[in-house]
């Protein structure tokens, strides 16, 4: 499946962070209005989020000749240092801002102690 | 290099005037507190920043240009914003600058607004508002009005160095920091550190309009986001939040 194009479309503000078990990568996504207008698409180690606004959005661009652009929806993409699948993606939505967190998927494993002679 | 701060109405007396900063930050919770009180209070311009420290950018408002750091007063209060992100090797020297102008104008106490990061932001629908004082006095007093202190911990970034600075010139300030996103425009924190600064000076202040543009606001200082957000990682700003190791 081929990426979205980014035609009338604005990148929003994000972050990425990791702690000892995920990544978190929030999206600032003001005029979305829930989790519906929202898509998360993982393309092997990238993660595709495209949210639509609930009004179109002006921005006058100024140049050699001035001209007014209207967008409407937002579109990331963000590379992650390796490949995952689906179900370590979780997400949430709340005033605006959108969490992903991906787990790492690191199990937990005692390291037992020679035995002693 | 020289930083001159030039007073564009030479009639305005700033002798016993509140001095409040906004400068782009965490959440730019100061950006978007100053800019609201600029035009609550229908402040007019009445001093701006000249520096060879600062990239060669003037803003175009109306078809003419500015300086980007412009001071606001209407004779009670005097409001310093900026409309692009302080460099962080400017942010020194500019601080010293304001703390002696503020001084020498007579500014008798100096408040600075701002956001400070909090993880679970997101989480929460009215941030808290806490408050660091520029001395013991200033710090007991915030107490008595209610509001809660930052007991231990780093602060970085320009009102740090404007809490250093006017405490070595007898200048009373404080900084009012509520929870913020630290990456992200953050209208909603603004809202809490306005409700304060509303009732400390009984201004009553209508902040609905800021509430019912708070999209509208975070996307509009969008750009100004992405280039705080460089200053910031280079002013030490990823300390903020931590406890200093320092046994007493």
């Amino acid at each position: 499946m081929l990426l979205g194009d980014e035609h009338n479309c604005i990148e929003p503000l994000s972050d990425i962070r990791e702690d000892s078990k995920s990544f978190i990568l929030t999206i600032d996504l003001p005029f979305v209005n829930n989790k519906n207008d929202i898509s998360i698409d993982l393309y092997g180690d990238i993660i595709e989020v495209t949210a639509k606004t609930i009004k179109n959005i002006r921005w006058e661009r100024l140049g050699g000749h001035r001209s007014t652009i209207e967008y409407h929806e937002y579109r990331k993409r963000i590379k992650l240092p390796r490949v995952f699948t689906e179900d370590s993606v979780t997400a949430s939505f709340r005033n605006g801002v959108l969490k992903i967190v991906i787990d790492k998927g690191y199990k937990k494993r005692e390291i037992k102690f020679k035995e002693e002679i | 290099m020289s930083i001159d701060i030039v007073k564009d109405d030479k009639s305005i007396n700033l002798k016993g005037v509140t001095a409040i900063e906004g400068f782009p930050d965490v959440g730019l919770v100061g950006v978007i507190s100053s800019s609201f009180l600029i035009d609550a209070l229908k402040l007019k311009q009445v001093a701006h920043v000249k520096s060879d420290f600062m990239p060669p950018i003037a803003v175009v408002h109306e078809g003419w240009v500015r300086d980007p750091i412009r001071f606001y007063s209407n004779g009670k209060f005097i409001v310093m914003t900026s409309e692009l992100a302080v460099p962080a090797e400017f942010i020194y020297p500019l601080a010293v600058s304001i703390v002696n102008w503020l001084k020498s104008e007579g500014v008798s106490n100096l408040i600075s607004l701002n956001g400070y990061p909090y993880d679970k932001r997101m989480d929460i629908e009215e941030p808290s508002v806490f408050g660091v004082g520029n001395s013991q006095i200033v710090a007991t007093q915030l107490k008595e009005k209610g509001i809660e202190i930052i007991q231990e911990g780093f602060i970085a970034g320009l009102y740090a160095v404007l809490l250093n600075e006017s405490n070595k010139v007898n200048l009373p300030a404080f900084a009012l920091l509520a929870q913020s996103y630290d990456k992200y425009p953050d209208p909603g924190a603004a809202i809490v550190v306005l409700k304060v600064v509303s009732k400390l000076f009984n201004m009553s202040l209508d902040l609905k309009p800021l509430a019912e543009k708070a999209d509208e606001i975070r996307l509009n200082v969008k750009d100004l986001m992405s280039q705080t957000q460089t200053t910031m990682q280079d002013a030490g700003k990823g300390m903020e939040g931590t406890v200093p190791a320092m046994y007493r």
